[in-house]
């Protein structure tokens, strides 16, 4: 469903993604987690086909983003940290906007369930600047989910919900997953990535620096068995503090 | 205290001007800055010494001096009918988060207020002086202290009038019975001279010219009761359009007399207007909000609820959603009803002279012309609800199902369609308005072949213009402004005459092949009358389509490789 191969980006001498490759089948959740500044960005506007790779092929649900963007963006659902909503349209005329772009035609039946299901049904009318920082994810969620994607790309999806909304959305993403569709889930908060995710993707200074499930990571580094997944991640990226007070 | 807020006021204006001139290093306001201030060079200080001739200025200052105390009476009735004066309670959040908790009397909060607003109106009486006055540098500071005298007790007035509106909402009843005199003393003075423009309106639209028609409106505030409703008017204007000497002088007494009337009625204040002020901060707040956001391209805000809505169905070309985006966003900034209301006055205009008053129905007629001319121009410089603020947006844009000849072909259709129709609508009100006279100047049956083809020329010409602007957004995005139109000052004046000139340099470019065809066209088939004026118009509408199609394919690759941080 998802397929990167050697997926390299530069700006001008500086690598921010360095030949990285994994896939991720149908029903599969990948968690992509890195430091800051490690690429973890680039890589995902790269698979949106919001940047040009410098080199390499991002090929989404059997189209290359580059020689077939529109086939490819149809399939997926790229939803950023920082909600971009256009501050003219209503909650409910974001979706119908959507659903014209993806030739959504039972979107009428679809875009009540889902504003009910992310708690927005009383804000239909409302403009962006009358909501909340949740709010404005849970729309920008809403826009990502309408067409029913099957790739998922989503980049720290939980910043500014609150507890219900947090619930809520662990288990819409494991819903799609569970329903097929491929997701990539870009976060900072492990025990999310842990519960949802059925491999990781270790990025660290552009390059890859471990993949596979978190028991196949532990395998292939011995001396992190028995870890938590944050102590294994500070360890991978070179983040753990070997100071003597840090140990 | 007060020391604290003089620093405020003092640091905060040597950090506005530093950051401009660091600004400068920038090309793009470097050039804006040199074209900004070569125009005003060649309009108004080349021109000054013409200007003020004696000789010539008598006239028209007599004229001036009579119609501007009309026009500050308009003003200042306008603020305390309507309250137009709610931005003048504004501070910016840092000042309503530091200031309002901070343990100052209302009357430190308006004292700073004030003194705020002594930076713009300083600025303003210089560049007057320096305009209008250049060279007559004896008189530089006599008229500096004129023009500063009128702008603060203007400035003053609208801040005086500012707190007792909000004191009135705040206080409810008692608030009317403070805030109902003036209110009313201020209504009566308007209806007293506009009772006086209305009794003289056969003398204003049935005069021979322009110039008999200005001295009628002239003799009409004049005279008794308008000339007595204006008298205070008249007084704090005296200064600017007294001779200098001792006429100068015994007019600035009653101006400055004024003023500080004005002084001690706005200092002395201790009406509560701080809800009033939070409110508006707020609302200035979040138009600021919405710039920042755009220049961050993240999702922006403007609060409320959206009343009106245009319908979309969710089958068909899906580029069409974006052309539905745009104009919701043209309903919502109120531009649309800008771009329509012109056209329906105007007819509304024609049709109520019904052929009775030709001066003002030639005066309509040209005005129609002229400002569907002039929307050439400016049209794109006001209506930008294409790429050129989609870019701002560009992540979520490129993110979209589409090609990205699709996204500029709708972005520019959206931002074309909508000025092109405003042309149409004004043409069409201006050859009514002309047709009802004796000097029109065309064969009818010319003009509706004109109007005939004028919707698919109006369309092709406003693709094309509209095509330049927004590719000159996408490939030069450093040197165009993204976002909606909003920036003063000469920097942002010199931005839209470089936007302008470089825009109509390529239109014309773009326009010298279909004009060639048409006039190729004309001398084929004039002479066999029929629809030649159509056709020829119609073909060079197609060319011209032509051409900005395969310019907006071009532009379509371009955004296609366009990267977020390539728009900054």
């Amino acid at each position: 469903m998802i397929s990167v191969r050697g997926l390299t980006r530069q700006y001008g001498a500086f690598t921010a993604v360095d030949r990285i490759s994994f896939d991720v089948t149908p029903g599969e959740v990948l968690g992509l987690v890195g430091p800051n500044g490690a690429g973890k960005t680039t890589t995902l506007r790269c698979l949106a086909g919001i940047i040009a790779p410098s080199a390499g092929t991002v090929t989404i649900a059997g189209h290359d983003i580059r020689r077939e963007p529109i086939p490819a963006k149809r399939a997926l659902a790229f939803i950023p940290d920082e909600p971009h909503l256009f501050e003219h349209l209503t909650v409910e005329e974001h979706l119908r906007f959507v659903a014209r772009l993806y030739g959504v035609r039972d979107a009428e039946s679809r875009i009540a369930p889902l504003l009910a299901e992310l708690e927005l049904a009383e804000k239909r009318r409302a403009l962006p600047g009358a909501l909340s920082r949740g709010m404005k994810q849970k729309l920008a969620i809403a826009c990502g989910l309408l067409h029913d994607p099957s790739v998922l790309i989503l980049d720290e999806p939980l910043t500014g919900l609150d507890p219900g909304g947090m619930r809520r959305m662990r288990s819409t993403i494991a819903a799609r997953a569970r329903a097929g569709a491929a997701v990539i889930l870009s976060s900072h908060l492990l025990t999310l990535v842990e519960e949802l995710c059925t491999k990781l993707f270790v990025i660290g200074g552009g390059a890859c620096v471990a993949t596979g499930s978190i028991a196949e990571i532990i395998a292939a580094h011995p001396d992190l068995a028995g870890r938590t997944l944050e102590e294994v991640f500070l360890a991978l990226t070179g983040s753990e503090d070997t100071s003597p007070s840090g140990a | 205290m007060i020391s604290a807020l003089a620093y405020l006021v003092r640091t905060s204006t040597r950090n506005m001007i530093a950051e401009r001139a660091r600004r400068l290093r920038s090309p793009r306001y470097a050039v804006a800055l040199a074209l900004g201030l070569g125009y005003l060079w060649l309009v108004y200080f080349r021109r000054s010494s013409e200007a003020m001739q004696p000789d010539i200025a008598p006239p028209v200052m007599q004229a001036l001096s009579t119609l501007a105390p009309v026009a500050l009476m308009f003003m200042a009735a306008w603020y305390w009918v309507f309250g137009a004066d709610r931005k003048t309670l504004a501070f910016t959040e840092a000042e309503v988060s530091m200031l309002f908790t901070a343990p100052l009397s209302r009357r430190a909060l308006v004292g700073y207020k004030l003194a705020r607003t002594q930076v713009p109106v300083f600025t303003t009486s210089l560049l007057w002086t320096l305009i209008l006055y250049r060279d007559h540098p004896g008189a530089g500071a006599a008229r500096f202290a004129s023009f500063w005298l009128v702008l603060s007790t203007l400035s003053f007035h609208r801040l005086g009038v500012g707190i007792t509106r909000a004191s009135q909402r705040e206080h409810g009843i008692h608030g009317v019975r403070r805030a109902w005199l003036p209110m009313l003393a201020f209504a009566a003075l308007a209806l007293t001279t506009i009772g006086a423009l209305v009794g003289a309106r056969g003398a204003i639209l049935s005069a021979s010219g322009p110039r008999q028609s200005i001295a009628a409106i002239v003799h009409a505030v004049s005279t008794v009761p308008a000339s007595w409703s204006l008298a205070p008017f008249r007084l704090v204007l005296a200064p600017v359009f007294a001779p200098l000497g001792a006429a100068w002088s015994a007019a600035m007494l009653p101006a400055l007399a004024i003023f500080l009337v004005h002084v001690w009625w706005v200092v002395r204040t201790d009406a509560a207007f701080e809800e009033a002020a939070v409110e508006a901060s707020e609302a200035q707040a979040a138009r600021l909000e919405i710039s920042r956001a755009r220049r961050g391209g993240s999702g922006a805000v403007l609060g409320e609820q959206a009343k009106r809505s245009l319908p979309l169905a969710s089958h068909g070309p899906p580029a069409w959603a974006i052309v539905w985006k745009n104009y919701l966003w043209l309903i919502r900034t109120g531009q649309l009803r800008g771009l329509l209301l012109p056209p329906v006055v105007a007819l509304a205009a024609v049709l109520a002279c019904a052929g009775r008053y030709p001066l003002l129905e030639v005066v309509l007629g040209v005005l129609c012309a002229t400002l569907a001319a002039m929307m050439l121009a400016f049209g794109p410089i006001t209506i930008r609800n294409d790429l050129r603020n989609d870019l701002l947006n560009l992540p979520m844009l490129k993110s979209l199902p589409l090609s990205g000849r699709q996204i500029v072909m709708a972005e520019v259709t959206s931002s074309a369609s909508a000025v092109a129709l405003n042309q149409f609508l004004m043409l069409v009100v201006g050859m009514l308005a002309f047709s009802q006279t004796d000097h029109f100047p065309f064969q009818r049956g010319r003009v509706l072949e004109a109007l005939v083809m004028a919707p698919l020329l109006l369309l092709s010409l406003n693709t094309a213009n509209f095509t330049i602007h927004n590719g000159m957004a996408l490939l030069y995005p450093g040197w165009v402004r993204l976002g909606d139109a909003g920036s003063a000052g000469i920097e942002a004046m010199g931005q839209v005459m470089l936007t302008v000139g470089a825009t109509m340099l390529m239109l014309f470019a773009l326009l010298v092949l279909p004009a060639a065809v048409a006039v190729v066209a004309w001398l084929s088939l004039s002479w066999h009358g029929g629809a030649a004026i159509a056709l020829c118009g119609a073909l060079a509408g197609v060319m011209l389509a032509v051409e900005s199609y395969l310019l907006m394919r071009l532009l379509g690759g371009a955004l296609e490789r366009v990267e977020p941080m390539h728009i900054g």
